[in-house]
């Protein structure tokens, strides 16, 4: 055997090998903790870590207002955390509150804060403060604002509202004669008339009239069903411990009405959110239902659209909506300097929301948006009366964007509309017994 | 005399065990680590388990003690028994097939179809890659409208598919893009055991004048019932905790009519989306029991099959 090379010789042994990987993770890790200081550490300046949701068009907005605030505040950086929106990012959000060492400042949705304000994982805002820094409850419609009232405590701090809208192609409705005058759609006052209107357009556009996506989609499912519900004129109420308190008949007749609609030429069944965005987007279809966050999709699809408040068909106005708002996730020891900070935050952030509205979203700051500029925001104005017609979900624990019921809510209405498997009558009890169920369960606190 | 044999013999138990105690001391320092880990994170939170789900714990905090309650609401609570049901489903869906077509493939690849290397690659690739990139690369193929699956269909004149929007369809969508995903490794496991075989017994079924299709039944299958059995085993147990695929596929919804949640979704609603922890708790114990009865149901199966052809 050759001499050459003899195994081992030379080579670094298993305990030099160990010894060299743990050194280097310790200065690695060393590294990483000396990496980690900021500007804000370093320099006389307060960070502010914000935990928030957007992502996507909204998530490039969002951060540009928080740049600007940066740049205006030169005495605070904003150390922002993007997590996905949904169940995980409240469960993130609830887990860290209860560890009660949360960011300092977090967006959520003002359906989900009465689920957390109760259980303690919330700090309440003082008005007083707020007011220091500019931020009065007259700079918000009544309705945004009572919804971040819980037991007579101020919990959060209203962003925007976010409607379901209706989305519909100009050119297609043109040619199919819907629009009036001044080339907006309208005329849409009856359950029959909005089928109508689909049927024609269908014949436009050679394919389905209007697109809902909904399979799968426990949030598109709640927006349509609870928005139109409410234009019934009827109620909602839900208090734990006691049966859900709701008008079958007029549940039943908006349960029907979907139906109806998604007869597969009015409108697909079987479509699912990405299907209803894209039939809208090529043309396919000429009117569609959708958050209107999902402004800026449309807007590089190159088509010429418009977008209204929900059409009032049956009698009340009123549009699906939720609110972003800014809350205090609960700390066990508050940073005075640091929770001041999140008031300026806040109160920039307010100041500079018609940045938002390029989003999609309806600032809830008035004096934005009964400003001229927003006024010429195209089609952002012609929706802002969504605030005035804002519906929520039914307050409770378990209800909400991101909620787990909404996908229960789902299961119940597509065996409806997707498969026919119950009749609408059926969908609605089925509803009601999910109602009770959850209303018979304690609420977590 | 003798007792002095006797406690020769002593002596050297005595060094025999000073040496096993001397071995064992110098072993467990090796031993802690894992000890340390096994404790802090499978003992303790199982037993912390056992003790949540006799109380309606919350994320927010203990509502207190409440006996066999969880368990009686989970026995009676529908969306439990039809989210295991799913589950129950995806198993049986997935598994006959992760184990037919990793045999199948693997039998392409070992009688010698040309290009082995490639074919090793191809089949074996897919299991590298994360399930968020699999489900997401599949959740646009199967997309009804702008789906290339769908594309291809229409292109031969068919009706398109709602392969994630159809009730019928979701849960075998799910199942095409988990064989898709995982075939490979129960591919390579069956390769291995089929090169284990000797040469000689094909020789031997050669000379008696067995032809293709006679060796494959009657050498090939027989030697490879060990590895079926422990491929058919791995696989109902990684079908039964099935849950990724169907929370990234519909962004932790529930699929068409809910038709596609598995238990272990609903055990991480109840408990992370609802914080009702003690609740969620006794429905993972009641799964942890469905799945160790399935498992010991499926090897007393296969044991009586082997116990019979070992008598033949």
């Amino acid at each position: 055997m050759s001499q050459l090379w003899v195994p081992g010789r030379g080579m670094p042994s298993r305990r030099h090998v160990l010894s060299a990987a743990m050194l280097s993770g310790v200065s690695l890790a060393g590294a990483g903790l000396l990496g980690g200081c900021s500007r804000a550490a370093s320099a006389d300046v307060t960070p502010v870590q914000l935990w928030h949701l957007f992502t996507g068009g909204d998530g490039g907005v969002f951060q540009a207002m928080m740049d600007t605030v940066d740049s205006q505040n030169p005495g605070l950086e904003i150390d922002p955390v993007v997590l996905t929106w949904g169940g995980p990012y409240y469960t993130k959000l609830a887990m860290s509150s209860v560890g009660g060492r949360s960011p300092d400042l977090a967006v959520m949705h003002a359906t989900r804060v009465v689920g957390y304000a109760p259980g303690g994982l919330l700090d309440t805002w003082d008005m007083g403060r707020l007011a220091e820094h500019g931020v009065t409850p007259d700079m918000f419609p009544p309705a945004l604002w009572n919804t971040c009232v819980v037991d007579g405590e101020h919990v959060a701090v209203p962003l925007d509202f976010h409607a379901f809208l209706m989305f519909y192609n100009t050119d297609l409705c043109d040619h199919a004669g819907l629009l009036d005058p001044d080339g907006r759609l309208s005329g849409l006052d009856s359950p029959e008339a909005l089928i109508d209107a689909g049927r024609a357009l269908a014949k436009v556009t050679g394919d389905k009239g209007i697109s809902f996506g909904y399979t799968g989609d426990g949030a598109q499912v709640s927006r349509m069903w609870w928005g139109l519900y409410y234009q019934t004129g009827a109620t909602a109420t839900l208090v734990p411990g006691q049966e859900a308190v709701l008008d079958r008949d007029k549940a039943i007749r908006v349960t029907q009405f979907v139906a109806d609609m998604l007869d597969g030429e009015v409108a697909d069944p079987d479509m699912d959110y990405g299907g209803a965005i894209a039939s809208f987007s090529t043309g396919r279809t000429g009117i569609t239902f959708m958050g209107n966050w999902e402004l800026q999709s449309f807007l590089k699809a190159g088509i010429t659209f418009d977008a209204m408040t929900m059409p009032n068909i049956f009698g009340t106005p009123a549009t699906f909506g939720d609110c972003h708002v800014f809350v205090l996730p609960h700390q066990d020891r508050v940073d005075e300097t640091r929770r001041d900070a999140a008031y300026q935050v806040v109160a920039g952030m307010l100041k500079n929301s018609l940045d938002w509205a390029a989003g999609g979203h309806t600032p809830a700051n008035l004096e934005v948006t009964r400003s001229s500029e927003y006024a010429e925001l195209v089609p952002q104005a012609h929706y802002a009366n969504a605030m005035e017609e804002a519906v929520f979900e039914p307050s409770s624990w378990f209800t909400g964007s991101g909620s787990d019921f909404q996908a229960r809510v789902a299961e119940v209405m597509q065996s409806c509309w997707l498969s026919g498997s119950v009749d609408a009558e059926g969908a609605v009890d089925g509803l009601i017994e999910r109602l009770n169920t959850m209303l018979a369960q304690n609420p977590p606190a | 005399m003798s007792s002095s044999i006797a406690a020769q013999r002593r002596g050297a138990r005595d060094v025999a065990t000073t040496q096993a105690v001397k071995r064992l001391g110098s072993g467990l320092p090796f031993l802690i680590p894992f000890v340390v880990v096994a404790v802090l994170f499978l003992i303790i939170p199982v037993l912390y388990g056992v003790w949540l789900s006799f109380t309606e714990q919350s994320l927010m905090g203990n509502g207190g003690f409440v006996g066999i309650d969880n368990y009686a609401e989970a026995f009676a609570d529908p969306t439990m028994w039809a989210t295991l049901g799913n589950t129950v489903m995806f198993t049986v869906m997935s598994t006959v097939p992760l184990v037919l077509i990793a045999l199948v493939m693997a039998l392409l690849v070992y009688i010698g179809i040309p290009g082995q290397w490639f074919w090793r690659l191809a089949f074996f690739a897919p299991y590298l890659l994360p399930v968020a990139v699999v489900v997401q690369v599949w959740t646009w193929l199967f997309n009804s409208d702008v789906g290339f699956v769908n594309y291809w269909i229409q292109q031969i004149g068919l009706d398109k598919v709602g392969w994630l929007t159809d009730v019928d369809v979701a849960m075998w969508s799910i199942v095409v893009l988990t064989v898709w995903w995982t075939v490979g490794f129960n591919f390579l496991l069956y390769l291995s055991s089929l090169q284990a075989i000797p040469d000689l017994l094909y020789e031997a079924a050669e000379v008696d004048g067995a032809g293709f299709w006679r060796k494959i039944w009657s050498v090939t299958l027989p030697q490879l019932r060990g590895t079926t059995v422990l491929v058919a085993t791995l696989q109902v147990i990684a079908s039964l905790k099935v849950f990724d695929q169907m929370f990234i596929a519909f962004n932790g919804g529930s699929g068409p009519e809910g038709s596609t949640r598995p238990i272990l979704q609903y055990i991480y609603d109840t408990g992370f989306t609802n914080y009702r922890m003690g609740y969620a708790s006794a429905m993972s114990y009641i799964f942890f029991a469905v799945i160790i009865v399935i498992t010991v149901a499926f090897q007393l199966l296969t044991r009586t099959r082997k116990d019979k052809s070992n008598e033949r």
